[in-house]
């Protein structure tokens, strides 16, 4: 009985200093455990949804998408500018060569008034020029020799023009290329969008396809949706035209260039697949 | 909020009023386990106390004896003398002490031994009392902050959900998650803190039905020794 017991310790003041040893062992063990909690963490999260491995998997790095998507755009954008540098020096060109010509031009109509000029004092004074003739068939000659090499710059002229015209093409058929590259951008874009509204109809099946023509206006806003090839399935189609409306507008194609706007956006035609709104 | 959701981000983006609940449930969460703890502690030595010491007392040793081994006890350790001892030497020592006292009435040194150890043992049920209301309060009221928490979070997730053109459950979810949150300490709080309420008012009830049993007992004793000495004379 009067033996040192171990409760003697505990009791020393009133036994607070244990209690609250205690007490905050309690709380930092339960912090502990609440901070490293796998079902509060992302692993788990993830692992969670197996349903949505597509989605996962494009929504696991959305960063990176975007970063695709925007290395893409800002490509076409580039490319965009250099064909307008381009253009602009093609322009420049054309222009100081026709102030050449013109240039010529004048000069051919001043010696044509010069001679005129002189063919009248020279019939005004026939006798007396007689003896200058020789002289005057010489500056004839020359006059010739003058015109035949503008025919010859006219000539050299028509086929740098023919070159630089068949260039533009090339070039234009080289801007059709990725044009066609930022409209596939800019579709997969609209899919995407779409994608996001979109409320699966569970009659909705892989292989159907519907086509749909949206009207757009330059600020990537919805004017109308009608479809004009239907799935086969009135659910689908709906579902989808309801995605369209639901989405409203598609901001990205704001900073799209506006012939391409006016080429391919402002009546789109879209192909809409089950499996590409999935994705 | 970002495709990672975790207890810190939760906390660090809730309102004020959500911080403020949360660090109130966690205050009173310490607090309610600081005092179950030092609850038990004192509970659990008046219990050991009581057994031991109705061992001693009932085998039959002079209680004289008993006393001045307390006293010595008391001198040797630096424990106090705690529980139903308490009782027995503070009554015991009133009663020598009246009765050394000349010409006293044997009913009035009953009634003074009585008297000092219905202090003692009101002093006792104090000690042994003492912070059980606060476990109460914590059991009650915390749920109502948890709850208080909640209701202010979901009303702000759904503020946002309103301000929002296009609904969906990312926009309400995290909202939700860290109102839940607050519940939850709640209930964490309040959990512990009804268990133990229940659980020591239960042993405070025992263990001063025992004090009470032993002081009539212990008087009865004293009844019979006044009344006998008193005879001799």
């Amino acid at each position: 009985m009067n033996s040192f017991h171990p409760m003697a310790l505990l009791l020393k003041h009133e036994g607070y200093p244990p209690a609250v040893v205690v007490a905050t062992l309690i709380h930092g063990f339960l912090l502990f455990i609440l901070f490293h909690n796998p079902v509060m963490s992302n692993e788990l999260v993830n692992i969670d949804e197996p349903i949505y491995i597509n989605a996962t998997t494009a929504e696991q790095n959305p960063q990176r998408l975007r970063r695709i998507q925007e290395l893409e755009l800002q490509r076409t954008r580039e490319v965009e500018a250099q064909r307008q540098r381009e253009r602009d020096a093609a322009a420049q060109r054309a222009r100081e060569e026709e102030a050449r010509q013109q240039e010529v031009q004048r000069e051919t109509e001043r010696l044509a008034q010069q001679r005129s000029e002189r063919e009248l004092a020279q019939r005004q004074q026939q006798e007396a020029e007689a003896q200058r003739q020789a002289l005057e068939q010489d500056r004839l000659d020359q006059a010739r020799i003058e015109r035949e090499r503008q025919a010859q710059i006219a000539r050299e002229q028509e086929v740098a023009r023919r070159a630089e015209l068949e260039r533009q093409q090339a070039l234009a058929s080289q801007q059709a290329a990725s044009d066609a590259r930022a409209v596939d951008t800019y579709v997969a874009i609209i899919n995407r969008t779409v994608a996001s509204y979109w409320d699966i109809p569970p009659s909705a099946r892989n292989g159907m396809t519907a086509v749909l023509a949206i009207r757009l206006v330059p600020t990537g806003e919805v004017i109308s949706v009608e479809v004009l090839q239907s799935s086969g399935n009135a659910a689908f189609d709906r579902s989808v035209e309801q995605a369209i409306r639901k989405a409203e507008r598609f901001p990205e194609l704001r900073d799209m260039s506006t012939t391409l706007f006016e080429t391919s956006f402002r009546n789109l035609t879209i192909t809409f697949r089950p499996e590409d709104l999935l994705r | 909020m970002g495709e990672s959701m975790n207890i810190w981000s939760m906390i660090v983006d809730a309102t004020w009023i959500g911080k403020l609940v949360m660090l109130s449930l966690l205050v009173l969460s310490v607090m309610s386990w600081v005092i179950i703890v030092q609850k038990w502690i004192i509970i659990k030595d008046a219990e050991r106390e009581l057994f031991n010491f109705e061992k001693l007392f009932w085998s039959g040793m002079d209680l004289s004896q008993l006393f001045r081994d307390g006293t010595t006890k008391l001198k040797k350790e630096e424990l106090t003398i705690i529980g139903m001892e308490n009782l027995f030497r503070s009554g015991f020592k009133e009663f020598t002490r009246l009765r050394q006292q000349p010409g006293i009435d044997s009913d009035a040194v009953m009634e003074g031994s009585q008297r000092a150890m219905r202090v003692a043992l009101s002093r006792e049920e104090r000690v042994l009392e003492k912070h059980l209301p606060i476990l109460a309060t914590v059991a009650s009221v915390s749920v109502y902050i948890g709850l208080f928490g909640t209701v202010w979070g979901i009303m702000n997730a759904f503020f946002d959900l309103a301000n929002q053109s296009q609904a969906s459950l990312a926009v309400v979810a995290p909202g939700i998650a860290e109102a839940l949150f607050a519940t939850e300490m709640g209930l964490f709080a309040a959990i512990p803190a009804v268990l133990a309420f229940n659980r020591y008012s239960a042993s405070v009830n025992s263990i001063s039905d025992s004090y009470y049993t032993f002081m009539d007992e212990f008087s009865s004793i004293l009844h019979r020794q006044a009344h006998s000495k008193r005879a001799e004379d």
